[in-house]
């Protein structure tokens, strides 16, 4: 982690800079585990980096004068790793803590930091954090300590099984300064943030004018690491007490929540352009996004025909894109397709919650489904001497034959099939 | 300065790695006049060891003033490993290396950076409550709980000490009377139950190892003490170590 953001962790509940609602329901959650231990075992805390999910995490350890164990990204977080560490963790006492009096009702905080970077793999051959999340889980279910879980991107999450089962356990905050710029925790969150500014700049013998903090503010948004960053990044220009920040344009990427919200709501072309410039997703992405989320925004029949049409034009151009190899003039698409909410005559106004591309995850539940197909057809042309184009066109008749008693136990124990590949080869006749 | 030099029989060694390993996968050993402490907790806060081998126990033993030296465990291992149990190996400090004589063979490995591993403080735990067990005694009932829970109760009264294990289909316990223990102070009976995986690594690898000391009272942390290593020839000096274990949180 960042060393310098780090120095500047806040130490107790009032430096913390979030909204006062949220660090209210974290501080009844901890409140009621006095009682016993309370229905949602864990925490958790989600939302946009630097808005302070991790630092919350310590400082509530720290206020409850408890130790914390923590997991983060840089270990490794498969179910033994997570047994090992987690489980161990949640149901025994620590070492460290003083034995008197134990008035919380709890011996440690355990942190699972990023936790939408536990990164599961299909099976435990491919290593990463095979089993990682639904440990997890169960972990959680039957937990004697708090769990804290920080994640930025918690839409992908929940798609995952063991994923939702950690939602439905949790207690979960989004993470979130303000609503929209000039509401009341806007300016809450703006004059903390002046005050922790001015703190953290004359502690490294800096001078910050107040044109200079509100470009800060302006530029990183929610994120105030970004912002702790940029203080120190001038550092090695403190000779000269007139400090540029010109000189410390960093670029953070944007997500497709952000984009895409940019796209419809915003509309600003060139604002789009800047978010699409510093992406951390593909071309394909922003298309199919837009694809998805498109009939919500456009409500008029007539606007989402002349919106389609220009996604089908940018599309198109995706596709020639690829087959040439001129992957440098996707940005073309990119740039038709940002301009789509000019064909959008009557937006919808309100809030729209946008769903991940229903077509990915179609395809992700159809490849199952092709995998058994394909290992099928080549135990099946293997045996037969053929190609599986041959299989595919005659597999109504191996289907046939499988209401043949002799032919079907042959076939199975001849081919050795899954009961996957079984369930294929007897339903394919229906279709004839 | 003078170099860094110890001889130690490959047995201690290897014992005092393995004991390591079953707590952490790198540990700081701190060296000084008196000889060779290290202590390690692993990363749940749950298990501690701390072994102390008095200079007595190396064959040769040049330190000069207070130093220390981080390693990983599984490489010192791997290099034990390369030696017959009943060699001896010689470790000499060279900068950021420590180089390992065993035989006629030379091997030097990196060693970590000591900012880099961590060292815990021992807590203050002390239990009136004790009791002292043959290993082997210990042990059958260690393994006859093992496959029945994750973790195992210990009980001790003026009479007996026990140790049950119980899961919905299946239980198992061992009882230790007065006649069978070597050593037995309680007052009021007492009991807490402990992570049987660290139990069981723990006595797996103490090989010479004859009696363990078990204290602890209601739910509070066990620690257990013992004695290992194989003395010089008429010199009686051995190591000693203790391990701490966290107990479970009972609702």
């Amino acid at each position: 982690m960042n060393t310098i953001s780090e120095k500047y962790r806040p130490e107790t509940f009032d430096d913390l800079i979030i909204r006062k609602d949220i660090l209210l329901q974290i501080k009844n959650w901890l409140d009621s585990w006095k009682d016993g231990i309370p229905a949602k075992r864990a925490l958790l805390l989600w939302g946009s980096p630097g808005t302070g999910k991790t630092t919350t995490a310590i400082t509530v350890a720290r206020e409850s004068g408890v130790p914390i164990i923590e997991m983060n990204s840089s270990d490794q977080r498969n179910a033994e790793s997570m047994k090992r560490v987690a489980l161990m963790a949640s149901i025994y006492s620590d070492l460290f803590n003083d034995h008197k009096g134990d008035t919380k009702g709890f011996q440690r905080i355990i942190l699972i930091d990023e936790a939408d970077n536990i990164f599961e793999g299909r099976n435990s051959g491919t290593g990463g954090d095979f089993g990682g999340l639904s440990e997890l889980s169960k972990i959680i279910a039957a937990t004697h300590n708090p769990i804290i879980i920080t994640l930025n991107d918690f839409y992908s999450f929940r798609r995952k099984n063991a994923g939702r089962d950690i939602i439905n356990r949790s207690l979960v905050l989004e993470f979130k300064q303000y609503t929209r710029r000039g509401d009341l925790d806007y300016k809450t969150f703006r004059n903390k943030l002046t005050d922790r500014i001015r703190e953290i700049a004359s502690n490294e013998h800096l001078e910050f004018s107040s044109e200079r903090i509100d470009e800060l503010i302006q530029k990183n948004g929610q994120d105030i690491r970004s912002i702790i960053n940029d203080i120190v990044s001038v550092l090695p220009y403190s000779d000269d007490k007139v400090l540029s920040l010109g000189a410390s344009r960093r670029d953070a990427p944007v997500s497709i929540y952000n984009t895409i919200s940019d796209t419809f709501k915003d509309r600003t072309y060139e604002k789009i352009l800047i978010d699409l410039w510093n992406k951390d997703f593909t071309t394909e992405d922003y298309l199919m996004w837009i694809d998805q989320n498109l009939p919500y925004e456009a409500d008029e029949a007539d606007d989402l025909y002349k919106a389609y049409d220009i996604l089908s034009v940018s599309d198109m151009f995706v596709g020639r894109v690829m087959k040439k190899q001129h992957y440098a003039f996707k940005g073309f698409a990119e740039e038709i397709s940002a301009g789509i909410s000019s064909k959008i005559e009557k937006p919808n106004k309100s809030y729209v919650k946008y769903e991940f591309p229903s077509y990915i995850m179609r395809m992700a539940a159809l490849r199952e489904t092709r995998e058994t197909r394909k290992s099928l057809f080549l135990k099946l042309s293997t045996l037969m001497h053929t190609g599986s184009d041959k299989v595919n066109d005659n597999l109504w008749y191996f289907s046939y034959m499988t209401r043949n008693r002799n032919f079907l136990e042959s076939a199975e124990k001849l081919l050795m099939l899954s009961e996957k590949e079984m369930a294929m080869l007897k339903t394919e006749r229906k279709l004839h | 300065m003078s170099t860094t030099r110890m001889t130690i029989s490959i047995k201690n060694l290897k014992e005092i790695a393995d004991l390591l390993n079953t707590v952490v996968n790198e540990a700081k050993f701190k060296l000084d006049a008196n000889g060779l402490s290290v202590k390690a907790v692993d990363p749940a806060h749950v298990a501690m060891i701390s072994i102390d081998v008095p200079k007595e126990v190396f064959l040769d033993f040049q330190v000069d003033g207070e130093e220390e030296i981080s390693m990983d465990i599984e490489k010192l291992k791997s290099i034990i490993k390369l030696a017959n149990s009943n060699d001896t190996v010689t470790m000499i400090r060279e900068k950021e290396k420590l180089k390992f004589e065993i035989n006629n063979i030379i091997k030097s490995v990196s060693l970590l950076d000591n900012n880099t591993v961590f060292t815990p403080r021992v807590p203050q735990i002390s239990s009136e409550s004790y009791v002292v067990v043959a290993k082997p005694e210990l042990e059958k009932g260690l393994k006859a709980a093992e496959d029945v829970s994750d973790s195992i109760r210990f009980m001790l009264s003026p009479d007996d000490f026990r140790a049950r294990s119980i899961s919905d289909s299946e239980e198992s316990e061992l009882i230790l009377t007065k006649e069978l223990l070597k050593e037995i102070k309680c007052s009021n009976p007492v009991k807490s139950s402990y992570p049987l995986e660290y139990l069981l690594k723990l006595i797996k690898s103490l090989s010479s190892s004859e009696d363990l000391k078990l204290g602890f009272k209601d739910d509070y942390p066990l620690t257990i003490e013992f004695k290992f290593g194989i003395p010089r020839s008429g010199d009686a000096t051995i190591i000693s170590g203790s391990f701490l274990l966290a107990p479970r949180m009972e609702q």
